[in-house]
């Protein structure tokens, strides 16, 4: 699977039920809220093999699968 | 707030009387109190003190000696602070170190929230500073100048009579808050003075759960960003209120922005404390000192975010008690239909198993469910909370009743 399958299958099926696509901002979807949040890091953590810094927790980074994919990427890339 | 065989006695309408509410039991029930711990009043005596004992700074007269154009941030109606007996004080310093009143302009630090009219400017301010001072609202979207420091990966703009001013002074209370530990400080920059879209910003972070635990200020980001943003911009001093149970100023710390802020904050997590509660049958969370409107009346929680879900047993009873005599407010970012961030209500994951109920006499039902979770249930009538936990918990329950729930903390 893409990257971008990978972040939407922890999100499903929500995404497909809400018909939310890769640019919507999942935080007004009704998606995510804190508690999703705190799953997702675990999530993201687990199968990119990536660190995910304090300071990198901010909406710009995880309020789309496009933002996350974003963010994934260049994590991995750095 | 006291707990008799006859009833229960509430805090109620903040800026609007002030009064205590007088409500009635069921049979059966068995009501325990959970006040903060609290403090009494200061003198006046002592508010002047501690203007003119400031923390962390020179004193006021040798800040503001040779400046010409002074700005004073307040906060709304939304917050307890009683801004007018502080502002009189101030004034009456600036007075004597030779600030002409043409030279100051008041600033109400909303946010997003609606600019203030004369009649809630009056009640917040007094008449005479309304009358004789230049006071202006905030507006998240217009006036506004680049402050030359990021939020994110964009650039904050500010309050740009804010940016001009050659002295710049905030006045706030420090009360717990659900990201930023405490209000006040360096946070009424940051979202109060600041554009639609960093304030769309610290909202977002904390619906997403990147926020720090209320009532403390130890490794909290978002209190460290707002306090990096405001140490850029500069100000030159800090008031800071502690206000008990009745919103009397019971803590005053005046000075430098994050010193004499820590301070309050310190005092504040004394006062506010509140005794640890698990496994109620029923909880009563009231909103004052917060009770103004139905968008504020989520703060309720605030004690109920410290303790956890354990506070209340499975398929017990929580019910939210607030005022609202202004009715349903606005938000900018949280307005039915046109707020950015507005979404269709949805069930709160920390509230599930409970039977959820709000006493809102302020608002319709109507505007109730624009608001809150159509599971939810709405009273416009205390007797219709007391017929609902009376067919919910038949054989009688323990009721813990938190009179200030929007500012008692367990941390």
């Amino acid at each position: 699977m893409s990257n971008k399958e990978l972040i939407r299958s922890f999100f499903e099926p929500e995404l497909e039920n809400n018909g939310v696509e890769d640019d919507d901002s999942l935080l007004l979807a009704g998606i995510i809220d804190s508690l999703k949040m705190m799953d997702l890091i675990g999530y993201l953590e687990k199968e990119f093999e990536v660190k995910i810094d304090d300071d990198e927790l901010m909406p710009e980074n995880f309020d789309s699968i496009d933002a996350i994919s974003t963010f994934i990427r260049e994590k991995k890339a750095a | 707030m006291s707990a008799e065989n006859d009833g229960i006695m509430l805090p109620w309408a903040a800026w609007n009387g002030d009064r205590e509410l007088h409500l009635s039991i069921g049979p059966g029930w068995q009501v325990k109190p959970f006040p903060m711990a609290d403090a009494i009043a200061l003198t006046d005596d002592e508010v002047v003190a501690a203007i003119e004992e400031p923390v962390g700074t020179k004193n006021l007269a040798g800040l503001v000696a040779d400046k010409t154009r002074i700005v004073i941030a307040v906060d709304d109606l939304s917050r307890p602070t009683p801004t007018q007996l502080l502002l009189e004080v101030l004034l009456t310093e600036l007075d004597y170190a030779g600030v002409p009143a043409d030279a100051i302009t008041v600033i109400v630090s909303l946010g997003t929230h609606t600019e203030l009219g004369k009649a809630q400017l009056y009640k917040k301010l007094g008449r005479e500073i309304v009358d004789n001072l230049r006071v202006i609202n905030h507006d998240c979207c217009e006036n506004l100048a680049p402050a030359g420091v990021m939020v994110g990966k964009m650039e904050v703009l500010l309050n740009k009579e804010f940016l001009e001013a050659d002295f710049r002074i905030l006045i706030g209370s420090v009360v717990p808050h659900h990201f930023a530990g405490f209000s006040g400080g360096a946070k009424m920059v940051l979202p109060g003075l600041s554009n639609l879209d960093s304030i769309v910003w610290t909202h977002k972070a904390v619906m997403m759960g990147l926020r720090s635990k209320p009532g403390t200020l130890e490794n909290n980001r978002f209190r460290a960003e707002f306090e990096r943003i405001a140490r850029h911009v500069g100000i030159d001093f800090c008031l800071n209120v502690v206000v008990n149970s009745q919103r009397q100023v019971a803590g005053f710390f005046a000075g430098d922005l994050i010193e004499a802020h820590s301070k309050a904050a310190k005092f504040a997590k004394e006062i506010y404390a509140t005794e640890a509660a698990e496994n109620l049958d029923v909880a009563i969370f009231n909103a004052y000192p917060k009770d103004t409107e139905l968008l504020q009346s989520e703060n309720a929680f605030m004690y109920m975010h410290t303790v956890g879900e354990k506070l209340v047993r499975e398929n017990g009873t929580i019910v939210i008690t607030a005022a609202c005599s202004e009715g349903l407010g606005k938000h900018g970012l949280f307005e039915p239909g046109s707020g950015v961030l507005y979404r269709k209500p949805m069930p709160k994951r920390f509230l599930k198993n409970r039977n959820v109920l709000f006493f809102v006499p302020g608002v319709s039902e109507e505007e109730f469910y624009q608001i809150y979770w159509e599971g939810y249930h709405y009273a416009k009538n205390w007797e219709t909370v007391v017929d609902k936990i009376n067919k919910w918990h038949p054989g009688g329950c323990e009721v813990g009743v938190f009179p200030h729930a929007s500012i008692q903390i367990n941390v």
